[in-house]
Order: C-alpha cells, then sequence, then structure tokens
C-alpha cells in the first residue's frame, strides 16, 4: 500500500522501498506545510532530510527488495515543533560495526565527500534553527 | 528537471538547471553532466532556478567538477537560492566549488 493517511493525532505517508516513490514526499511536505504553517526554509530543511533517509532505507536497507515498506508519520505535539518519524522492516545497519579504525579518523575529521553529512546531524541542526 | 547549455564569450560553456536535483532527476543530470565535464574545461552552472538540492544531486554537481579541475579545468556555481546556498555551505561542496551571487563575479573568475 502506498499513498497518504490523516487523522487527529498524525499523518502517515505510506510508501514502497522504490526510488520512485521518493517523489511523493515534496508533495506531502508541501501539503503539512499549507496546513501547519511550516516556514519554506524548514520544509526545504525536512525534504532533504526525509529524502535522504528513505532512499538510505531504499537502496541500503531494502537493497533488491522493491516491496519493502516505509513509513513516514509526522506529528505537531506543539506549536512550531514538527516531528518526523521514519519507520522500516529493513535490515540493521550500525556503522560502527563495521568501520576500521581508519574510517572513524576520516569521519571523525568531517573530510569533504560526495554527499551531505549525516542526516541526523543535519536533523539536529534543523531542530535548532527552528527554535532561534 | 531541465538541464540546458549555452556558450558564452571567452570559452565558457553555461549549464542552466531548472527544477529539482533531487533523488529522482539527479541521475539523468548526472549522466549529462558528466558528458559535458568530459569535453569542457571553463563550465558556469546556472542555479538559479534550481528549487531543491539533495545528496545525489550534490554527486550531480561534484563528480563532474571534480573531472574539470582534474584536467586543470574550471567550474563555478552561480545563483543558488538561499536554501539551495545553505546545502552548498553545510555540505562542504563550496570549498570543493566556488560559489558566486553575481553573473559578473561567477564570470570573472574564470579570467
Amino acid at each position: 500500500m502506498t499513498g497518504r493517511e490523516t487523522d487527529q493525532a498524525e499523518d502517515r505517508l505510506f510508501l514502497r522501498s522504490q526510488l520512485s516513490d521518493i517523489a511523493q514526499i515534496p508533495p506531502w511536505i508541501e501539503s503539512l506545510a499549507s496546513r501547519y504553517a511550516i516556514p519554506e526554509n524548514i520544509g526545504f530543511a525536512i525534504n532533504l532530510c526525509l529524502e535522504e533517509a528513505v532512499s538510505n532505507i531504499t537502496r541500503h536497507g531494502y537493497g533488491a527488495d522493491s516491496d519493502g515498506s516505509v513509513i513516514v508519520r509526522f506529528t505537531t505535539p506543539k506549536q512550531e515543533l514538527f516531528v518526523f518519524i521514519v519507520e522500516d522492516d529493513a535490515q540493521h545497519f550500525n556503522p560502527l560495526d563495521v568501520l576500521t579504525p581508519n574510517t572513524r579518523g576520516k569521519l571523525g575529521g568531517r573530510r569533504p565527500g560526495h554527499s551531505l553529512p549525516s542526516p541526523f546531524r543535519r536533523q539536529a541542526r534543523i531542530r535548532t534553527d527552528a527554535h532561534r | 528537471m531541465a538541464i540546458t547549455t549555452e556558450e558564452l564569450a571567452g570559452g565558457i560553456t553555461k549549464v542552466i538547471l531548472e527544477g529539482r536535483l533531487d533523488v529522482e532527476n539527479s541521475p539523468a543530470v548526472d549522466l549529462r553532466m558528466n558528458a559535458i565535464a568530459g569535453s569542457r574545461n571553463s563550465v558556469l552552472v546556472d542555479l538559479r532556478d534550481v528549487s531543491f538540492l539533495g545528496s545525489m544531486g550534490l554527486r550531480a554537481l561534484v563528480s563532474p567538477a571534480l573531472a574539470i579541475q582534474g584536467r586543470g579545468g574550471k567550474i563555478v556555481l552561480f545563483g543558488p537560492n538561499e536554501m539551495v546556498a545553505r546545502v552548498l555551505k553545510l555540505s562542504g561542496i563550496e570549498t570543493l566549488i566556488p560559489v558566486h551571487h553575481e553573473l559578473q563575479s561567477a564570470l570573472a573568475a574564470f579570467q
């Protein structure tokens, strides 16, 4: 099943583990932004985080399985606090289990690479900015 | 996502990107940018009409940039909106590829 669901408590977006399903995220965020007055820059950042998280789940978590489930839940427990939770059943991955001492050093030093810094770090930034 | 090119004076190729540089669109842009990077040494990437830039989009900019710079060429990004500029800054890409907000300074970077 893919698509949206809304009830009083939360909004949910149901996706399959296919990169094409990621195209459903921006219109969903736009819809939430208009209903919950989410500022444009915060909406952009949310898009960035969700695209990164869902594409990683799809490409690395599920891999060849294109029928895996990804659910994005949205709640706004209080004014100007927007919470997104991404749920999946893909195999677990803990980078600390596979990093060699060498790569730990590289990550710690944040050497520039081809991709963005960790979405978790970015989430922390967004949270900070949203409450300035 | 649209990608068009324009030849400017001084042998500069202007690449105009329009739309979202996201997971869905970036592979096609990546392919086209790498083809351009393979044959041009001075590339100005016009980002004024790019509304979103994700990590796959960054890859579509960085890979060709490294190819051009590796041959001694120059690539410059021009006119990102505030949010796209923030992604370029947070990701550290602006330390690899110069970002200009004015066309004049972007063109001057090729002198």
